[in-house]
C-alpha cells in the first residue's frame, strides 16, 4: 500500500488542510506571508501541497515552486516552520511517526525549489 | 512581450501586464467591472493558445472547456488568439418595477424578476454608452419563490456615477440591461441542524436578508445568528423587517453593532464588530458561515472566523469591491 493511500488519501488531504491552514496562519513566524492572498484560492494551493506531499497525484513541479515563491525571500527558518506545522497537523491527526518522516522527507526535497537555490 | 491575436490584430502585452490591460492600452473597448477576477464582465474566450490556469478560476468547468476566462486575470505566456464571447452569462433588459430609499444611504430597487437566480447571487449592470458602459455589481435580497421581483439595495455614494443616477433620474418603468445570475454565496439545504451564522456591513445585509429568509423557508432547524454592524446607528435599515423575522422564527438572533457613537438606541450593541463576534461565537467549529460587505470586513472577518474553527469549506463570503 502507498504512503497516500496508507494515510487515506483524498479524504486525509481534506481532513489536514484546515487545520494545516490554521496552523500555518497562527504562527507569527510565516503567517505575514498570508496576509493578502484570497483565502479560498490558498486553501486550493495547500490542498494540492498536501497532495503532493503524501505522495499523491499532483501538478507541481519544481518551475511552479520556484516561481511561486521567488519574490518573498524565504530563508531556512520559514521553511522549517512550515515542516513543523506540517507534522504537527500529521500528529493530530493521528497519522504514524514513521509515515510523518515520510511525508516529512518529501516536503524537504522540495526546499531548494522554494527557497530558490 | 508576448503576442496576443484579436480580431486578425496582433498586440504585444509589456511585462506583468495582463490581456485586458493590453487590450485597452491599444484602445480596443473590453467592458470590466472589478478587475480582481470576481464579476466576471471581463469575460473572453480564447481559440488557440493555452490559458494560465488563475485566469479561469471560478468559471465552471463547462465554461473551462470552452477556453472561457478572464482578460483581467489573464498574464499569458505563450501567445494567444481570443475574441469576445457570447457564451458567457447572456444580458437581459429589466423593467424598473419601483424605488424607494430604505435610509439616506440605501435605495431599494425592484426589477421585473427576468431571469432566474438564488438569493444571495448576483447581477451586474450595465449602465449608459453602450460602447463605454459602467458595469456595476449588486446582489439580490429577494426570494424568487415568494417574491415576483429582483430586489436589489444600492448604497448612494456621493459622486457614485451609477448609483447617484438610480437615486436621482430613474424612474420606474426605466430598463436596466443586466447580467446574471452569478457567484456561488447562497444557502444549500444540505444540513439543517447546523448553526449558521450571518455577519454584514452595510448593503451586505442585501444578500445576507435573501440567504437568511431562503434558509428559514426551506425550513432550516439550527439556530440562526444575523450580526450586522455599522459605523453609525443610522447605517442600519431593515430594522423592522427584520424584528418581524426574529419575532416569527425563535431560532433567529439579530445584533446590530455600531463602533463609534455614544448615543444608542437600546438595541444595538456599542462595540467592535470584530470584538462582538469574537466574544458571542468564540468557537465556529461545524457553524455555516456568511460574510458580505466590503472587502477589507471580508478579508479580516474570514481570517477571524476561520482561526475560530469554522472549516474553509463552510465560509461563504461575498466581497463587494470598490469600482474603477
Amino acid at each position: 500500500m502507498s504512503l497516500y493511500e496508507r494515510i487515506g488519501g483524498a479524504a486525509a488531504v481534506e481532513a489536514a488542510v484546515d487545520i494545516f491552514y490554521r496552523k500555518v496562519l497562527s504562527d507569527d513566524l510565516i503567517s505575514h506571508f498570508f496576509d493578502t492572498v484570497d483565502m479560498d484560492a490558498q486553501a486550493a494551493k495547500q490542498k494540492a501541497f498536501l497532495t503532493m506531499v503524501f505522495g499523491g497525484p499532483n501538478q507541481y513541479s519544481g518551475k511552479d515552486l520556484r516561481e511561486g515563491h521567488k519574490h518573498m525571500a524565504l530563508t531556512e527558518l520559514h521553511f522549517d516552520a512550515v515542516i513543523e506545522n506540517l507534522a504537527g497537523t500529521l500528529q493530530e491527526l493521528g497519522v504514524a511517526q514513521t509515515d510523518i518522516n515520510e511525508i516529512a522527507a518529501i516536503a524537504g526535497s522540495v526546499k531548494d525549489d522554494v527557497l530558490n537555490r | 512581450m508576448t503576442d496576443i491575436t484579436f480580431e486578425e490584430s496582433t498586440y504585444s502585452l509589456l511585462e506583468g501586464e495582463t490581456v485586458l490591460e493590453g487590450l485597452i492600452r491599444n484602445g480596443v473597448q473590453v467592458p470590466n467591472g472589478c478587475r480582481a477576477g470576481a464579476c466576471q464582465a471581463c469575460v473572453m474566450q480564447a481559440q488557440e493558445g493555452e490559458l494560465p490556469r488563475n485566469s479561469q478560476a471560478g468559471l465552471k468547468n463547462t465554461q473551462q472547456a470552452q477556453g472561457l476566462f478572464l482578460s483581467c486575470q489573464c498574464k499569458p505566456s505563450n501567445p494567444l488568439t481570443i475574441g469576445f464571447t457570447d457564451q458567457g452569462k447572456s444580458r437581459t433588459l429589466a423593467k424598473v418595477k419601483d424605488k424607494e430609499n430604505l435610509s439616506a444611504q440605501v435605495l431599494r430597487v425592484r426589477l421585473e424578476k427576468v431571469l432566474d437566480f438564488r438569493p444571495g447571487q448576483y447581477l451586474n449592470i450595465w449602465h449608459g454608452d453602450p460602447e463605454k458602459p459602467l458595469v456595476r455589481s449588486y446582489s439580490i435580497a429577494s426570494i424568487p419563490k415568494l417574491e415576483d421581483f429582483i430586489e436589489l439595495h444600492i448604497k448612494i455614494i456621493p459622486n457614485g456615477r451609477f448609483s447617484r443616477w438610480a437615486a436621482d433620474a430613474m424612474e420606474p418603468g426605466a430598463e436596466l440591461n443586466i447580467q446574471g445570475a452569478l457567484g456561488n454565496c447562497f444557502y444549500v439545504a444540505d444540513d439543517p441542524h447546523r448553526p449558521l451564522l450571518f455577519i454584514g456591513i452595510g448593503t451586505g445585509l442585501a444578500p445576507l436578508y435573501g440567504i437568511l429568509r431562503d434558509a428559514l423557508l426551506q425550513g432550516h432547524q439550527g439556530k440562526i445568528s444575523l450580526v450586522l454592524g455599522a459605523r453609525e446607528p443610522d447605517g442600519f435599515y431593515l430594522r423592522r423587517e427584520l424584528a418581524d423575522l426574529q419575532r416569527d422564527y425563535p431560532q433567529l438572533n439579530v445584533n446590530f453593532v455600531c463602533q463609534s457613537f455614544s448615543n444608542y438606541p437600546n438595541d444595538i450593541g456599542n462595540t467592535d464588530l470584530y470584538q462582538f463576534v469574537k466574544e458571542q461565537f468564540p468557537s465556529t467549529k461545524g457553524t455555516k458561515i456568511y460574510l458580505c460587505g466590503g472587502d477589507t470586513f471580508v478579508r479580516k472577518m474570514k481570517k477571524q472566523i476561520f482561526l475560530s474553527g469554522a472549516s474553509m469549506a463552510d465560509i461563504h463570503a461575498d466581497a463587494f469591491l470598490p469600482c474603477s
